[in-house]
């Protein structure tokens, strides 16, 4: 069992996710734009596209210039999560000790590593309940929901409060999880750290990862490709003064 | 529903020869629309994309006029596109159906296709969803084709089957016949003279003129004023310039329904120019006609021989050459713009038309919300069937609103479908204003 849960199935999960987030996005790429679809007023330069992007994905424009409640939740939710996963990097590659390199002694550095990675946890998990509240809170919300939308907020509920559980009850050490994740990366695996909130945690992060390239959560690559058609600038036969 | 009367009309079977479309029986057109739906994810990109990406966040909703107005779940941008998604997801997305029916899979009936006709029937087209929506998905684009695969299975609405009808017929969407467009205009020039005591000239078909204008066919005789405008500014900038007889029609019908009526459009107005040998082509009053030109002319019609501007830009050139001036006190009502949706989200007409107010009207006040936006009148995408008037009042519900607020005693809605709505609607929701085109605000304060 922990051969197959702890070694094989982790590489299987990695293949078919990234093999199947880039064959979804060569499928988009694969098909001609017939038509310019430029929604005015745009960007006049590939410059002001990359600005366009990073406003979209950092700022969430979009969201600000309509409902600013959804905005507010939508921004909490994915940048905590951007925080979270950058956070997942540097306190697991380096064992907390990230922050030495900014002048932080070795013990301050691990603590301020477990008080970013709790307060960026909690602000997640916050985002997360409010857009859950959001969705099983309004009849249009229902309306246009399918069973999908639930399953995913689900999913990530039950990874953020795992997470948040091992933080606050159970800790699980950076050092057993990197020797894990060590063994897996140089293909010389080792057995799970002791520890179920973690390989509940592992284990639907993986659920996630294989639900990924079918779900609605393939818009974060799309957003790219879609916001292109709609910003990308338009060259224009005649400018007139 | 097939049984009962849809609302718009369907076209019947004689108007959709002339398109060379043909009807399908009942019970084969779930099959058909497959087949095109399949077709349609291969040369699409937008299509695929949004029926892909979108999260059912729901951003969309309240900006839609046409949900604001109706209230009609269904209308709601993200449940319009998701009744294609259904489909979409049951026989072309790519995993495992147990993964696709949890997205709300659902296989293809009669039903599917009687909501298809009636919500692709409901949206206007006019993208303001694609502003508020952090994907950026344009439900335009899906309106666009599903209106497209309807008229494949012989379901165009009979209102737009009869208008491309007439525009292969008779170059224009009226379905005027020449000796009548050219007696109208004759009449007009001898209304010209007794206004101004000028002869101020409508030339048709005058080889080598400078410009090749191309009104809205509904210019020539329900809006005149505004066309008539035209004359004299030309008139006083000293430009040659013509019409043609072969085609008096910017409105291109053709996008909202059907891409080879569209593309023949395009074609004839372009070999229009060519033949008159004119220097460069200017688009009059009409908001979809304006973006099919500036956006998809080259695309479908290879690269153009002279560019193709709108009246707008060209009458900004005379006035900040000093070639024409306008005098404001003639316009001294209370004033306030109308954005169609075509020429600020869909055509890059923003800043311009608003210069050209300032310079023509005295007291010019900005709608909230305004330019990219502003709402629909609720006529786009030629939804101006008599049949559909309720309709076409509930959408233009949050509009008459922005407009009452204002408080405006004009109404300026530079765009022929808005011309064509925004009178009954305005009165219906009694909203007290007066419409007029931009034309017609320059004409009055033409200096001649």
């Amino acid at each position: 069992m922990n051969i197959l849960f702890a070694w094989v199935i982790p590489y299987i999960v990695i293949l078919l996710f990234l093999g199947g987030m880039i064959l979804r996005i060569l499928s988009w790429l694969k098909i001609p734009v017939p038509f310019k679809l430029t929604v005015f007023p745009c960007p006049q330069t590939g410059a002001g596209v990359a600005a366009d992007f990073v406003k979209e994905s950092v700022g969430f424009r979009s969201l600000w210039r309509g409902e600013k409640s959804l905005w507010f939740m939508s921004a909490l939710f994915h940048l905590s999560l951007a925080f979270i996963l950058i956070g997942h990097f540097f306190g697991i590659g380096f064992l907390g000790q990230q922050f030495t390199w900014l002048g932080a002694s070795s013990e301050t550095s691990l603590n301020l590593s477990v008080l970013f990675g709790t307060y960026a946890g909690a602000a997640l998990l916050l985002g997360l309940l409010l857009l859950t509240i959001r969705r099983i809170g309004s009849p249009t919300m229902k309306f246009i929901s399918s069973f999908a939308d639930y399953l995913v907020l689900v999913l990530l509920l039950g990874i953020v409060g795992s997470g948040m559980y091992m933080r606050l009850f159970h800790e699980v050490t950076y050092e057993a999880v990197q020797t894990y994740l060590i063994g897996l990366l140089t293909f010389h695996p080792v057995p799970f750290p002791d520890n179920m909130a973690f390989i509940f945690h592992f284990t639907l992060v993986q659920l996630l990862l294989l639900y990924f390239p079918y779900s609605k959560l393939m818009h974060s690559c799309g957003l790219f490709i879609s916001r292109w058609l709609i910003v990308r600038p338009h060259e224009r036969q005649v400018i007139l003064k | 529903m097939s049984d009962q009367v849809r609302i718009p009309y369907v076209a019947r079977e004689k108007d959709l020869k002339d398109l060379h479309l043909s009807q399908v029986a009942p019970e084969d057109q779930p099959k058909t629309a497959l087949e095109i739906l399949g077709e349609m994810l291969k040369y699409k990109r937008s299509l695929k994309l949004y029926l892909d990406v979108c999260t059912h966040c729901g951003a969309c909703a309240e900006q839609c006029h046409s949900y604001l107005g109706t209230k009609d779940p269904y209308n709601m941008p993200v449940a319009r596109v998701d009744l294609v998604r259904r489909v979409y997801k049951q026989v072309f997305a790519p995993g495992p159906s147990i993964l696709k029916s949890w997205d709300g899979a659902k296989a293809i009936d009669q039903e599917t296709i009687d909501l298809w006709y009636k919500y692709f029937h409901q949206c206007n087209q006019c993208r303001r969803c694609a502003v508020f929506c952090p994907k950026g998905i344009d439900t335009a684009e899906v309106t666009i084709a599903m209106r497209e695969l309807l008229a494949h299975i012989g379901l165009p609405s009979r209102f737009h089957a009869g208008i491309a009808k007439n525009m292969a017929k008779t170059g224009n969407n009226m379905g005027n016949p020449l000796p009548a467009v050219l007696d109208g205009l004759e009449f007009l020039e001898e209304e010209l003279k007794e206004e101004t005591g000028l002869d101020i000239p409508i030339p048709v078909d005058k080889e080598g003129a400078e410009v090749l204008f191309n009104p809205s066919s509904s210019d020539l005789y329900v809006n005149t004023d505004g066309f008539m405008s035209v004359a004299k500014i030309f008139y006083k900038a000293g430009v040659s310039w013509t019409l043609s007889s072969k085609i008096t029609e910017t409105a291109n019908f053709g996008l909202f329904f059907h891409e080879p009526t569209m593309r023949e459009h395009s074609r004839l107005l372009v070999q229009a120019g060519k033949d008159l040998g004119v220097k460069r082509l200017v688009a009059g009053e009409c908001g979809h006609g304006w973006r099919t030109w500036r956006m998809f002319t080259e695309t479908i019609n290879g690269p153009l021989p002279f560019p193709v501007i709108h009246l707008f830009e060209e009458v900004l050139d005379y006035l900040r050459e000093g070639r024409i001036q306008f005098d404001k006190s003639k316009n001294p009502e209370k004033v306030t713009y109308h954005d169609p949706c075509n020429y600020a989200r869909g055509g890059d007409l923003i800043q311009q038309p608003r210069e050209i107010l300032s310079a023509c009207v005295q007291n010019f006040i900005e709608m909230t919300p305004t330019a990219q936006y502003s709402f629909c009148c609720g006529g786009g995408s030629g939804i101006l069937m008599d049949e559909a008037m309720e309709i076409r009042e509930a959408l233009a519900q949050p509009k008459a609103e922005c407009v009452r607020s204002t408080g405006a005693e004009i109404l300026c809605a530079p765009c022929a479908i808005c011309k064509a709505q925004l009178p009954d609607v305005m009165k219906h929701h009694k909203v007290d204003v007066t419409i007029k085109g931009l034309s017609d605000l320059m004409g009055r304060a033409l200096i001649l």
